[in-house]
């Protein structure tokens, strides 16, 4: 029994490398440009990112700039108190 | 050959495809042949050599040299191989626990794997099937140690390196990876006592 306990543990003694199929490598290269073509498509979203932001100060700044301009306007109130000055 | 190999992977760090090609040709049998010994079957051997290549093409910029170029890869393949080997294993328990309770019996059935691996001579065959049916019983650890120094031949010291552990730590797993082979061959095939 110990001999043939012996010759299962030898078994694989001198045996030769198994090899891969030979296309196996051109699955790796097309992995590899999925993967980099993955990384290309996720910049236009930086993109996107920053228009966003741009557009965000740009109405903020518009906002801003239309509120000075407001103040020098005067208000239908001070127009029609001005009115009222008849009798000066 | 040490030298070409670093050769070849600052090359791939800085993208190149053809000398990602030329380290292919260097290593794809090594590659394999460790992962087909974990694994078992050639489309999950296949899976893991893939997956190794594309990691090289990812991480070669971040080799710092600390070990050999062979080491380094053979870490990356024992790390995969494992990872897929671990996934397998627990689809395996998950299926075992429904056919647990769709079994009219109740009897759960269990799957001896049935791996001829495409190197060994006919006339050890099915020794050798014998063989990997008991190694894929073996803990992690003493399956590292057991497939890099037996199967894939490779000196105790590369072993030693490639597992992270001191030649004496690799020289006690064996010694008890042997040892449980041994248990294993007698539990696989009690018949054979006669």
């Amino acid at each position: 029994m110990e001999n043939r306990k012996d010759d299962i543990l030898k078994s694989i003694e001198g045996a030769k490398r198994a090899q891969p199929d030979p296309q196996l490598y051109a699955a790796i290269q097309a992995k590899i440009a999925g993967i980099e073509h993955l990384q290309v498509v996720k910049r236009p979203y930086v993109a996107l990112a920053a228009a966003c932001l741009g557009l965000l100060i740009f109405a903020n700044v518009s906002m801003l700039s239309n509120k000075d301009s407001a103040q020098k306007t005067p208000s239908v109130y001070q127009i029609e108190y001005a009115n009222y000055s008849l009798y000066q | 050959m040490q030298a070409l190999h670093q050769k070849l992977l600052r090359e791939v760090a800085q993208g190149s495809e053809p000398a990602l090609g030329d380290l292919y040709q260097l290593f794809k049998d090594r590659v394999y042949n460790t992962a087909i010994s974990y694994l078992q079957n050639t489309a999950d051997a296949a899976e893991v050599t893939q997956d190794v290549f594309v990691k090289i093409f990812q991480s070669a910029s971040r080799f710092e040299g600390k070990s050999s170029v062979s080491t380094w890869i053979y870490r990356i393949t024992v790390n995969h191989s494992l990872d897929l080997l671990n996934h397998k294993q627990r689809q395996k328990r998950f299926g075992f626990v429904v056919r647990l309770f769709q079994h009219e019996t109740g009897a759960p059935s269990i799957e001896l794997p049935h791996f001829d691996h495409p190197g060994v001579i006919l006339e050890n065959k099915e020794n050798a099937r014998i063989l990997f049916q008991a190694i894929d019983a073996l803990p992690t650890q003493q399956k590292t140690a057991f497939i890099l120094s037996f199967v894939e031949e490779l000196p105790r010291k590369e072993v030693a390196d490639v597992m992270e552990l001191s030649l004496k730590a690799v020289e006690s797993l064996l010694q008890r990876a042997k040892a449980n082979l041994r248990s294993s061959l007698e539990n696989i095939y009690p018949d054979r006592r006669k």
